[in-house]
């Protein structure tokens, strides 16, 4: 960890997957002196996407314009990076009931934002979102969130309207509270 | 006998190798007393390990009594030399440790187990244990083992998640 490393920045990258677009971005932060915190990196569907919380030695538009332009050398021209600063302060506090939300069934537009519309209208935040298209003989569409809810709401008041909008929407849709074992 | 600092990652001894008990005397007792201690001081803990106490030694305790989700339960106890006999029948379940905050993850662990190992007296003892009680047997074994949670996460994407807050 470089102490020197005090703009807390956001750095998202993507482009068409192949191995070692980690490697270039994480090794061009670490000898910029950067930290790396919290990341989140998948593949969908051959592209790559990465976000990643950097505390970086140089503010976000310095540190944008060191990975765009070092990127340029190597043969990952096709990686697009952003660098944003990140206010202090935005941590949010994830206490309360943790669910699992799961929506699904024939695919039609307005899945997700139906649900997590209503999600928002009741306090519920998402914490983590995968959606999946399957191909069962017809397209279905899968809606997987991890939700934690607000004081005073529960699962049992939830469900029903997770319900009646999945019911409109024509799909299914279940919640259930994740429970975890601590040893 | 004493309540003693449950150990962090990334502290070197949940990871270290770990010695077995030649015989269980007093200094065998104490550690098993620190352990009962520990466990009980520490709110919802069900089970610690004797490299979480900060002692590279084959040992741990675990009580679940009063839990919702046990089915067998043995009461406190402590093992020294834990052998993992059988193990059966697995499922998923989200788990959290002590030694690593703020992350849980989900875990595929047995149901049904035998577990053979000496009691504070030096007998042994043969603990076959379902559910609950089943799944922090193994949490404990595995900490004899150095091995954490997060060493048996089969998929990182959707299996390990933050338990707290956002840092």
């Amino acid at each position: 960890m470089n102490p020197e490393a005090s703009y807390p920045v956001v750095v998202w990258a993507g482009g068409p997957d192949r191995p070692g677009m980690i490697a270039v971005v994480a090794t061009m932060l670490y000898e910029k002196g950067a930290n790396l915190e919290h990341c989140a990196m998948t593949q969908l569907s051959g592209h790559f996407t990465m976000v990643m919380l950097v505390s970086s030695p140089v503010n976000a538009d310095e540190l944008g314009d060191y990975l765009r332009s070092g990127l340029a050398q190597t043969h990952f021209t096709d990686l697009s990076v952003t660098v944003r600063a990140r206010p202090l302060g935005s941590e949010r506090p994830l206490d309360g009931q943790r669910c699992m939300v799961s929506v699904y069934g024939k695919d039609r537009p307005g899945i997700v934002a139906v649900i997590t519309t209503l999600l928002a209208e009741q306090g519920v935040n998402v914490t983590d979102a995968t959606t999946s298209v399957l191909d069962a003989g017809e397209s279905v569409y899968a809606l997987l969130l991890e939700v934690v809810l607000p004081d005073g709401l529960d699962v049992a008041e939830l469900g029903p309207a997770l319900s009646s909008a999945a019911q409109e929407l024509g799909v299914d849709a279940s919640i259930r509270p994740i429970a975890v074992d601590v040893f | 006998m004493a309540v003693l600092p449950v150990r962090l990652l990334p502290d070197p001894v949940l990871k270290a190798p770990t010695q077995p008990f030649d015989t269980i005397d007093d200094d065998a007792r104490s550690v098993g007393a620190d352990l009962l201690d520990t466990m009980s001081d520490a709110s919802h803990s069900v089970g610690i390990a004797a490299p979480q106490i900060g002692v590279s030694a084959r040992a741990f305790a675990v009580d679940v009594s009063g839990h919702s989700k046990a089915d067998s339960c043995h009461g406190a106890f402590v093992l020294f030399n834990p052998v993992l006999i059988l193990a059966t029948n697995y499922v998923v379940g989200r788990e959290g440790c002590m030694s690593v905050p703020d992350l849980t993850g989900n875990v595929a662990r047995a149901t049904e187990v035998v577990v053979q190992g000496l009691d504070m007296d030096g007998r042994l003892r043969t603990i076959e244990a379902n559910a609950f009680e089943a799944r922090a047997l193994l949490h404990e074994l595995d900490h004899v083992d150095g091995l954490l949670f997060l060493d048996r996460v089969e998929s990182l994407s959707t299996d390990v998640f933050r338990r707290r807050r956002y840092r």
